[in-house]
């Protein structure tokens, strides 16, 4: 009995203490599991890569201009002596923190755009649709450079523009997502029992709809960072000191040519990061969707 | 025919006004008072606010917006996109001169992604138990994707002009020039063709009437080209179609770096000056260009597979 008892309780015990250690790789495979922890890694930098390493990031020392790698300086120094990899950890905060305000900001006014049509529906609908639709038809990249000609050309003008650039991409993506869950019979039930809609919507609709939505949102991040870094580097962004990505590899390019790691240190960066998203991305799909 | 194609560019009508009417928001929002910058650089500078005033009621700035509106639509039917702040050349002009290089670096972009992308594509499909071109598919897939254009672009420069001297780097348009635009502009392009081609043949190959012509005991290669290929080039056309457009409207990132002398540059250098009307006209044109090549290749599309020149019962 004694003995019958201690393998019951021992042989889950060990085996979900064994599966958790390697959780992480069992639910999303060996490469999910990679991209993950390096995304993980990549967001510790950005909340405390200040903290993790004493480079000096901003602080300009032409006494240690241009250097190749070191032990004090492991990926060398800048134009104007800075530590690259401090800059590197601290641009990640710009660049990622950047990229998921933006992803916030878009998230929201898709959802809020797209439930108000799914659920209003009639004239207003087709007439919010239409405009969606036809505001596709411009890539939201060059919507976006538009938008800081018209801010002028700094980081919030530049997060700004690349969220109002997204509005109707992620609008129609809600607006469908809305339409298919209104359609489900407890949404009904809830209006015939007389839940006004904008109860409807927050307690019935949106947590039904968190997941999907949750999945978009991480399939998009590499894009917002692409296109935050790409228009950070045409200057149009984050302005020098910053060590935005984008901008790191703008401010290196009169000297790149005899100091390639000035851009491969950022590329590379970037690369890295937006490989483990998509990789990511693609896990969490097939986990969720076996089908494909 | 006809029908349909008239059908069609009537769609793009509505389209194309709801689009002005957005760039004309966008104009009337800008914080930038165009009275303010043309009285200033014809004043070297000075801009007194009489002539400002003066000059706002001369441009029609003081009239209501519905009014402005049909007005600076006015000219845009015409090709009148205003004038630069800058140095008071026509827009129109300045497009007119950047236009060559852009449709030539989109042109040789294209040529260069299909010819690479459309055989890698099919030949992984029909080798797709060789692991080798499994695995180059994923990687060449997962790397297009990620890699910025602008960091690709000066690891281009660093090898092929700074370290080998192989090629120029900046400048053009010429020919030895066009190289590395266009490769950097392709790469992002061919991975994620391939793989469409691949999965494209892959659907094919599985259709019954492949099997039929295999049953029949068609040769393989007539197989290949004649039942395969046919078929599966029509969802591959619509994409070449999206990266035209996308060639002519999204180079500018690789303009920038190349110095490459087309309209994205033009657009990067009005968004950094403030130079709203040629930001303007750049938005425009990119607008008009993806309805056109968007109607090309539903045209296209008609031509291939006759099923869709019918108008179908319910539209």
């Amino acid at each position: 009995m004694a003995v019958e008892g201690k393998t019951l309780v021992a042989a889950p015990g060990s085996a979900s203490r064994r599966g958790r250690s390697h959780r992480l790789f069992r639910v999303l495979g060996v490469e999910g599991g990679c991209a993950a922890a390096v995304l993980i890694a990549v967001a510790l930098a950005a909340l405390f890569g200040t903290h993790l390493w004493h480079g000096n990031a901003y602080t300009v020392d032409f006494g240690s201009k241009l250097q190749s790698w070191s032990a004090r300086h492991p990926l060398g120094t800048d134009q104007f002596g800075r530590d690259i990899l401090a800059r590197l950890l601290g641009g990640a905060r710009d660049t990622l923190g950047g990229a998921v305000l933006v992803l916030a900001l878009t998230t929201g006014g898709g959802l809020v755009l797209g439930a108000f049509a799914a659920l209003t529906g009639g004239v207003l609908d087709a007439l919010i649709s239409r405009t969606l639709d036809t505001l596709l038809a411009l890539p939201s990249l060059v919507v976006a450079l538009a938008l800081v000609g018209v801010f002028g050309p700094s980081f919030r003008g530049l997060l700004i523009a690349l969220a109002l650039a997204g509005v109707p991409w992620y609008g129609r993506v809600y607006r469908s997502l809305v339409l298919t869950e209104r359609a489900n019979l407890y949404v009904e039930a809830a209006l015939a029992a007389g839940a006004t809609r904008r109860r409807v919507f927050l307690r019935e609709i949106v947590p039904n709809i968190a997941g999907p939505a949750l999945v978009v949102a991480t399939v998009n991040l590499g894009q917002v960072i692409l296109n935050l870094a790409a228009l950070s580097f045409l200057g149009l962004g984050a302005r020098p000191p910053a060590a935005e990505w984008g901008t790191m590899i703008n401010e290196a390019r009169p000297f790149f040519q005899t100091h390639p790691n000035l851009v491969l240190a950022p590329g590379a960066a970037i690369a890295l990061t937006i490989v483990s998203i998509n990789v990511l991305g693609d896990a969490l799909r097939d986990l969720l969707d076996p089908r494909s | 025919m006809a029908g349909y194609i008239l059908r069609r560019l009537a769609q793009i009508v509505p389209a194309l006004l709801l689009i002005s009417i957005v760039v004309f928001a966008l104009q009337t929002a800008s914080r930038i008072d165009p009275a303010h910058e043309i009285v200033a650089r014809q004043n070297g500078g000075f801009a007194p606010p009489a002539a400002i005033a003066a000059k706002r009621h001369e441009l029609g700035l003081d009239r209501p917006l519905p009014v402005q509106y049909v007005r600076w639509l006015g000219g845009i039917v015409r090709f009148d996109f205003g004038r630069s702040y800058r140095d008071g050349t026509p827009v129109s002009t300045l497009l007119r001169q950047r236009l060559p290089a852009t449709i030539l670096l989109a042109v040789a972009a294209l040529a260069l992604t299909l010819v690479v992308s459309v055989p890698l594509g099919v030949a992984a499909a029909l080798w797709r138990r060789v692991r080798l071109f499994d695995v180059a598919v994923r990687v060449l897939s997962v790397l297009g994707a990620s890699i910025p254009g602008f960091a690709l672009a000066l690891g281009l420069i660093w090898l092929f002009a700074a370290r080998l001297h192989w090629l120029p780097a900046f400048g053009g348009p010429s020919l030895r020039q066009l190289v590395l635009p266009a490769v950097a502009l392709a790469v992002p392009q061919t991975g994620l063709l391939v793989r469409l081609t691949r999965a494209e043949v892959l659907d094919v190959l599985g259709s019954e009437f492949v099997v039929v012509a295999q049953a029949k005991g068609l040769p393989r290669r007539t197989v290949a080209l004649r039942h395969l290929l046919p078929n599966a080039l029509v969802p591959i056309l619509t994409v070449a179609g999206l990266m035209v457009a996308n060639l002519l409207a999204g180079a500018f990132i690789i303009e920038f770096v190349f110095a490459w002398n087309g309209l994205g540059r033009l657009a990067v250098a009005a968004v950094q000056d403030g130079d709203m009307p040629v930001v303007l006209a750049y938005v425009l044109f990119v607008a008009a260009t993806f309805l056109l090549v968007n109607l090309v290749v539903d045209v296209l599309y008609a031509v291939v597979d006759p099923r869709l020149r019918v108008k179908a019962p319910w539209q």
